[in-house]
């Protein structure tokens, strides 16, 4: 059940995505299922562009490509052996010379086969060749973060890695429509992407979701909610759990400003700024380990800019500095309590 | 007589001619290697003593031809031939064959060591049997690969030394394996896509680099396309379709087989050719993109050139197979092994590879056999680490015996004998060579830097605000302390 403020919050969501969006048409879909319709609508509108990935041709272990290779074609969506450096170099090459390529990475936690490829290859692409070259037709999504019983090596969020790359940009959905937008618009983006996607939502995140083309901007965190106590940042699943604390806190009379980044690298640090610089508070919450989290660029980014408007340390709420638990993943993990304790903290600072 | 008549001369019936006559090409021969060992004792007089060589060779040639027709006439049975001649490469040791052969793994029952491809032998002449596999190259295209090797060999020369004296941060010489990149990329069209490793001058002369381009980005100067960001040697060009050289070895080769199945998908004949070497060969990625490549019937051709060391690593600390080209088989790719110093066969194996990927729709692997002359770059001493003895007694070192062996050598000599070329040619190209490539030198080292802002531009399509951020920082610092980059940026220049 979710408490009063979280539902206006949600109400709010969708009031910005009517306004952002001129979308005609909706339709219920899972986020899988907007996933799926993101890539329908790629393949459709753009002749050169293939979806390929380890076990995508029967739908993909999430089902995100199902129906694809009926649809297009065993040419444009492509089962590939288990490599992912070789998947993601692959799309690098089709990239190169103008394809589109949208390559699966069937697990977050998979994605460092692929890192020299990323980083190295894909990252470097366009500085390297003084611009005449770029790999802005690749997208690669990789689901991320925890699912409840996943362990080391399905509940990864390995964003910061990433980040620390110039280069690339990084985007975190929250739910179905995010997903559908920010996908599409990562495939078309003119830049490398990666596209993480939070498994737990891909069935459990169910919305009306514009059909046909539909986009949301690259680089924008959005306001899911307006206070003026305390900023909360976070992405991907974790907007969830920051959102529920938030709803706690204010059954007690906080007013909590709700900040979903979105987009990780290139990040949004105006929109975090002006909030903060209203709310002298900021927590900002991710499922990655704390040290060197992205949370931490945030919070040095954040003091620089408003050293004068902080009532309080800006706080972390992150995952243990250990590799991901199984038995444990609830302790390890920052759900709704941790954040919860931290905005009380901040605000009787 | 196994040593007394060297694999040269083998394509004589040791008994059945006339033995005086087999005595006098065994001379002749002997002339050539103590000539060959000559030249390589004076670099300055190398064109001479090439040219004398080849002069030698000339001679022998005649005297075999001499013996053919008089065997013809007589009836004897011509010629019998050693065609069991063992290639004595550092990377892979085979008999050779003129026979133009891809292994399929799909249909051939391959041998334990795949032969070695070659159709013209050490010393330039024809082998036997090679009619057949013999590309027909008109005198034009010929004139062109031997001026292309000259020129990359004397360019090569001047920026080898210009590193020395400090005037450029690094570079490495393809000497030696001139012929790989060459007589692939000749065999190629000119839309073709093109993935370098870093050894592969040949292929950018060839698709049109001038030496001032080259010599540009060697300086890392404004004039440089990628703004001077790079290394020496890294470069690359949309126009002419060679993508950027970069440092990471064999993370072109996934590249590859991508950018040949875009080619494919779009209806399009280009195929893509990547090279690396059988050092970046144990690199995951090469055995990723083999793999891929054949899976999904990507039309990319995969050149290893075998040259023997990956910096100081000999092939036996890099491999105990046999060579590189048994993963291609592996793979399920066509594959042959080529003598990467007989230019023509590198040109007539590219050739049918390029057949077998636009027709049959598959990779190949050609493993190109050569030897690398010089060291790997010049942050290495080779001496080292280079294997002292020569494969073969009666040369000075294993250095001394490949670079008699040379593909600018060999190949002068066969089309020395075609009467396309002389010593004078030679020397022609390679003066005119050599004083192009200081002008070049000279007009790079005038030319300013990047200017400054070039720091941040091309990191994405549109500049993020950090990075404007960063740049107004950067400017309001320079602003601050103007005399300290001088020799770098102003304020101004962001």
């Amino acid at each position: 059940m979710l408490r009063p403020q979280a539902r206006r919050a949600i109400g709010r969501v969708s009031l910005s995505r009517r306004l952002s969006s001129q979308v005609p048409a909706t339709a219920k879909m899972t986020m899988f299922a907007a996933i799926n319709d993101a890539m329908r609508v790629a393949l459709a509108t753009d002749p050169r562009a293939v979806v390929f990935g380890e076990d995508v041709a029967f739908g993909g272990v999430f089902r995100c490509t199902m129906g694809l290779l009926e649809e297009f074609g065993k040419e444009r969506v492509l089962n590939m052996p288990i490599n992912e450096q070789g998947l993601v170099g692959f799309g690098i090459g089709m990239a190169a010379v103008g394809g589109t390529a949208i390559a699966e990475v069937q697990f977050a936690d998979y994605i460092f086969p692929a890192m020299d490829q990323i980083c190295n290859e894909a990252a470097k692409f366009r500085y390297r060749s003084g611009g005449e070259f770029d790999v802005g037709g690749l997208t690669i999504r990789a689901p991320a973060n925890a699912v409840g019983h996943g362990g080391h090596y399905h509940s990864q969020s390995p964003e910061a890695y990433f980040a620390h790359t110039p280069g690339l940009k990084v985007v975190y959905p929250r739910d179905a429509i995010t997903a559908k937008g920010l996908l599409l618009a990562c495939i078309r983006d003119r830049n490398p992407c990666i596209f993480f996607e939070p498994k737990v939502l891909y069935r459990s995140s169910v919305q009306e979701v514009p059909t046909g083309d539909f986009m949301l901007p690259l680089g924008k965190a959005e306001v899911l909610t307006e206070g003026s106590d305390i900023t909360l940042v976070a992405w991907g699943a974790q907007v969830h759990v920051m959102l529920k604390a938030a709803a706690r806190a204010a059954e007690e009379g906080i007013s909590v400003e709700c900040i979903d980044l979105a987009t990780i690298l290139p990040w949004d640090m105006h929109t975090i700024r002006d909030s903060v610089r209203k709310t002298g508070r900021l927590v900002v919450t991710h499922e990655a380990p704390l040290t060197a989290g992205f949370g931490a660029e945030i919070c040095a980014t954040i003091q620089t800019h408003c050293f004068d408007s902080l009532e309080a340390p800006i706080a972390r709420v992150c995952g243990a500095d250990t590799p991901f638990p199984l038995a444990l993943e609830k302790l390890y993990l920052p759900d709704e309590l941790k954040v919860y304790d931290a905005i009380k903290q901040a605000v009787s600072y | 007589m196994e040593r007394q008549f060297p694999s040269s001369i083998g394509y004589f019936p040791p008994s059945k001619g006339s033995s005086s006559r087999s005595m006098r090409s065994a001379r002749l021969l002997r002339v050539a290697r103590s000539e060959a060992r000559r030249a390589l004792s004076s670099s300055s007089g190398l064109a001479e003593e090439n040219a004398a060589l080849r002069m030698t060779v000339a001679a022998l040639q005649r005297e075999r031809e001499t013996l053919l027709s008089a065997a013809k006439s007589s009836g004897v049975q011509t010629p019998i031939v050693s065609l069991n001649e063992k290639s004595k490469f550092v990377g892979a040791q085979g008999e050779f064959s003129p026979e133009l052969k891809f292994w399929y793994p799909d249909i051939d029952s391959t041998p334990p060591v795949l032969p070695c491809f070659r159709l013209i032998d050490d010393v330039g002449l024809p082998v036997q049997g090679s009619d057949a596999a013999m590309p027909p190259l008109e005198q034009e295209v010929a004139l062109a690969c031997m001026r292309t090797m000259l020129r990359v060999n004397e360019f090569e020369k001047i920026f080898h030394d210009a590193q020395r004296q400090g005037r450029i941060p690094f570079f490495l010489t393809s000497r030696g394996e001139e012929a790989c990149a060459v007589g692939s990329i000749a065999a190629l069209r000119p839309t073709d896509w093109v993935l370098p490793q870093y050894r592969e001058m040949g292929a950018f002369f060839w698709r049109g680099f001038s030496f001032q381009e080259v010599a540009n980005q060697l300086c890392a100067n404004e004039k440089d396309p990628a703004h001077g960001r790079q290394l020496p040697l890294h470069m690359g060009s949309k126009e002419r379709h060679i993508l950027y050289v970069k440092s990471t070895l064999g993370t072109q080769c996934p590249h590859a087989a991508g950018v040949a199945y875009s080619m494919k998908t779009a209806g399009s004949d280009q195929v893509a050719i990547t090279y690396f070497g059988e050092g970046c060969a144990s690199e995951g990625d090469v055995s990723s993109a083999l793999n891929i490549a054949a899976v999904h019937g990507c039309p990319t051709i995969f050149f290893c050139r075998n040259n023997g060391y990956a910096i100081s690593t000999n092939t036996r600390d890099q491999y105990v197979s046999d060579g590189v080209a048994p993963r291609g088989l592996a793979f399920g790719m066509p594959t042959i092994r080529v003598d990467g110093n007989d230019l023509l066969a590198v040109m007539a194996a590219t050739k049918r590879a390029r057949e077998i990927a636009t027709t049959e729709g598959r990779p190949c692997l050609i493993e190109a056999m050569t030897y690398r002359i010089g060291a790997h770059s010049t942050s290495d001493d080779d001496s080292k680490y280079r294997t002292a003895e020569a494969p073969e007694a009666g040369w000075d070192n294993e250095r001394a015996y490949w670079e008699a062996r040379s593909p600018i050598i060999r190949f002068g000599r066969w089309m020395q004998a075609l009467g396309w070329w002389d010593v004078a040619a030679e020397e022609a190209v390679r003066k005119q060579a050599r004083k192009e490539a200081i002008a070049s030198l000279n007009a790079a080292q005038e030319t300013a830097r990047p200017k400054a802002f070039t720091l941040f531009t091309d990191v994405y399509d549109e500049l993020p605000w950090t990075l404007a951020a960063q740049h107004d920082s950067l400017k309001a610092h320079l602003k601050s302390y103007p005399k300290a980059y001088d020799n770098l940026a102003a304020s101004a220049d962001l």
